[in-house]
């Protein structure tokens, strides 16, 4: 064993978040160090990401659309990130879709949202266009960007590089950010991280473990924040119609390196195909997935790290 | 005489039975800038337990 998990939870970005750090007793200090630079960088993020706070750099963005605006390093580079996985994902995930997503009726944060028709996104097309300079960006006139879940898969990875700074020799931890998840190092008892799935048909409390060493997680998916008449409508726009997507699967699970990377490729496979999914794993074969269709039968995609199921009473060796 | 006494005590009686300890979980509240937070410090964790859970993010708590 390595110590114990010191561990915080908080509320940011409209979600749960929980914090982990392995340490020895004698490195109490230290941990407690590491937890309080991960809360400072998850509300700092917050500050510069999010669409909901008028005074965030994004919300600033959005309002000098067509002018350079100076920016928090923050979000230039969670666009850096945006801009390429929209390219590796040709254009299925787009940081541009605000207007569409205004349009459909997530015009405010989740809580306070009203129930209203979605409307038809009118002037706007996919794949606007953001240029970046260091410490500044600008973004086509009539654009508007929402980072959404890379905001959050984006904090996630910056939150634990800043523990690494605030501790050097932490012996591993575990950011939990709402549903994505970066690891590094070791839990206590120096085995892997294990991260569950939860079912999103709700059948089942998991779909089972995933085992990481040093890595991240995201989901995405359609079953949980819906919204207008009858709750018919989500969060998840297809750049190609300007809608919420009516295909897809139930929810994808992606495990990549970069949590980044795992919730953007996460929300391109969310409006895909199971067929698609597969060809897109397998072009890039850092990435795995666990695809839920919206029958809720599971598809493992790529080499995917779960923990092999345990041994049921009565089964044959 | 005395060292074989207590070698013959210290064999009669059986060592304590070594009883895994429960999980145990501990707060500390720590003030600062941002607020007051609550660390929690877990014992030790059985090896099928989870560190974390992916999920589609939940709507928001009222």
């Amino acid at each position: 064993m390595i110590g114990r998990l010191h561990t915080t939870t908080f509320r940011a970005m409209g979600t749960t978040c929980a914090i982990s750090v392995t340490a020895r007793e004698n490195d109490r200090l230290h941990a407690r160090r590491a937890l309080l630079a991960a809360t400072a960088e998850v509300e700092a993020c917050e500050r510069a990401l999010s669409r909901f706070d008028p005074a965030s750099d994004l919300s600033r963005l959005n309002r000098e659309a067509g002018e350079w605006v100076t920016i928090d390093e923050r979000l230039e580079s969670a666009l850096r990130a945006a801009l390429r996985i929209r390219t590796e994902t040709a254009g299925r995930f787009d940081p541009t879709i605000l207007p569409a997503l205004i349009a459909a009726g997530y015009d405010r944060s989740f809580e306070q949202l009203v129930e209203r028709p979605g409307r038809p996104a009118t002037g706007w097309r996919a794949g606007a266009a953001i240029e970046l300079s260091p410490g500044r960006a600008r973004t086509e006139r009539g654009a508007a960007v929402d980072l959404g879940g890379i905001g959050k898969g984006s904090s996630a990875a910056r939150t634990l590089a800043a523990m690494r700074m605030a501790w050097p020799a932490m012996p591993g931890a575990i950011v939990d950010l709402g549903g994505d998840v970066a690891a590094a190092g070791s839990p206590p008892d120096r085995g892997p991280w294990r991260i569950a799935i939860a079912d999103p048909s709700g059948r089942r409390p998991t779909l089972g473990t995933l085992l990481i060493d040093e890595g991240a997680v995201a989901t995405s998916g359609r079953n949980a924040r819906r919204f207008g008449p009858l709750r018919t409508l989500h969060h998840l726009i297809d750049p190609t119609t300007g809608e919420p997507a009516t295909a897809g699967p139930l929810a994808v699970t992606v495990v990549a390196r970069d949590a980044t990377d795992a919730e953007g490729h996460a929300t391109a496979l969310a409006i895909s195909s199971l067929a698609y999914a597969r060809t897109h794993v397998a072009h890039h074969p850092e990435l795995a997935a666990l695809f839920v269709d919206q029958a809720g039968n599971t598809h493992a995609i790529g080499a995917l790290p779960l923990a092999p199921e345990p041994r049921t009473a009565g089964e044959a060796r | 005489m005395v060292l074989a006494i207590v070698a013959v005590l210290a064999w009669t009686r059986q060592p304590p039975a070594r009883v895994a300890s429960p999980p145990v979980a501990t707060t500390l509240l720590v003030k600062g800038k941002h607020g007051t937070q609550r660390f929690v410090v877990l014992g030790t964790a059985t090896s099928s337990a989870t560190h974390a859970t992916t999920q589609t993010s939940p709507p928001p708590l009222p």
